[in-house]
């Protein structure tokens, strides 16, 4: 095996909407999300992966001068590869949880295998990942039949990439957060946390556009402790308004979206917290530990971080509030 | 003078437990009105908790290319 480097390659598709562009990398990409590190391991397949351009900004850049070997362990290593679905899974399995809708899980002793599905090819997954169940190893297969030659194939497209980090999380390292997170020009970060329709984008776009704020996703974040802080980590996970970033700060205030008539602030309880944040987060409600951690988590952060019910209205006025409000 | 230093020493005790008794009255009324529990529920999406939600979701993988919408790159916000 010789020196391995990763070179990025802007590939440019058109489509009828225009020009759509993916990222497409080499044999091996390394990709670090709120300080967790993947690695992609593409040999198996026959043409390179390619991921969302919002990735991008998660690649780790290693200077090619360096060996492959001075970078960090990943904390999870991805295999890619074509198969058959239908053979690929083992017969011994049970099923853990079934979301509904996209994915489902099993338990195969050993690991955990997430098929994904769509309603266009029926119950025949078009893609399996399998996972060591301490999720640091694991193989990602596409269906063979499902695929042209000329498709792209995303490895860590919608959701399995979000499964994975959110799996990785509750085993002890943090949660993330359905919610907008900025942190603004005195550097003071605020999370606005809320689900779908609450205003995420349109505060994004708000904070944006009034007041110089930098963005680091208007859809999800990642929080972690480091000592008694909590800190606050962008995601390549976008809302409408597509901002992203790959920055970490600390998080100062939390902020529970509402849509309301005028501008008010109001104050949470601990357990009122954590039960709202609960509903913007994405735990394993199949796994005790992890939903455990979760829970003693977002106590932790409530009890550190002051969490407000926000009632806003669309307009910069929030602002003011938000930067004029001190506790006492 | 055996009897003085009685009497003062019952006085002193009795002034300590009339000075408590008036904090302990001060204190009830400092003491917040009690208040019923209450439950407060908040609702939950369970098919946005369980990333099982996807604006696209019947474009969802090889057949999003065939979409009008490119690829699921939007989580479902």
């Amino acid at each position: 095996m010789g020196l391995l480097q990763r070179q990025v390659k802007v590939a440019v598709i058109g489509s009828i909407l225009g020009m759509q562009r993916r990222a497409m990398c080499d044999e091996l990409t390394l990709i670090n999300i709120a300080g967790i590190t993947i690695s992609v391991d593409s040999r198996g397949l026959d043409r390179l992966p390619s991921f969302e351009p919002a990735m991008e900004s998660f690649f780790v850049t290693t200077d090619v001068s360096k060996n492959f070997s001075t970078v960090k362990t990943p904390d999870v290593s991805i295999k890619l590869l074509m198969t058959d679905a239908e053979s690929y899974c083992s017969l011994e399995r049970e099923l853990l949880f079934d979301s509904g809708a996209l994915w489902r899980l099993y338990d195969e002793q050993e690991h955990y295998c997430f098929q994904l599905t769509s309603p266009k090819f029926g119950d025949i997954p078009y893609k399996i990942a399998h996972f060591h169940k301490d999720f640091s190893q694991g193989e990602i297969a596409f269906h063979r039949p499902f695929f042209s030659e000329s498709q792209s194939l995303e490895p860590l497209e919608h959701p399995i990439g979000e499964l994975l980090i959110t799996h990785l999380l509750s085993q002890g390292r943090g949660i993330e957060i359905h919610g907008c997170g900025l942190v603004d020009q005195a550097g003071n970060g605020y999370l606005f946390a809320g689900q779908s329709g609450a205003g995420k984008s349109t505060t994004a776009q708000i904070w944006l556009a009034h007041s110089g704020a930098k963005i680091l996703s208007d859809e999800r974040v990642i929080l972690r402790r480091q000592s008694d802080r909590v800190l606050m980590s962008g995601t390549p996970w976008h809302g409408e308004a597509r901002l992203i970033s790959d920055e970490t700060v600390v998080l100062n205030k939390i902020f529970l979206l509402r849509h309301g008539r005028t501008n008010e602030l109001c104050r949470y309880h601990t357990g009122e917290a954590v039960a709202n944040l609960f509903a913007c987060s994405f735990p394993p409600f199949y796994d005790s530990a992890g939903l455990a951690f979760s829970i003693d988590f977002l106590t932790e952060v409530a009890a550190r971080v002051p969490c407000y019910e926000l009632f806003f209205t669309p307009d910069e006025r929030v602002i003011n509030l938000i930067t004029n409000h001190y506790e006492v | 003078m055996g009897v003085v230093a009685v009497v003062v020493h019952e006085i002193s005790i009795w002034r300590k437990v009339m000075d408590r008794l008036e904090q302990d009255s001060q204190e009830k009324e400092q003491k917040k009105q009690y208040a019923k529990p209450t439950i407060k529920q908040v609702d939950l999406r369970p098919e946005e908790a369980v990333l099982g939600f996807c604006k696209s979701s019947v474009s969802a993988g090889p057949a999003s290319s065939m979409c009008t919408i490119p690829g699921c790159s939007s989580p479902g916000s």
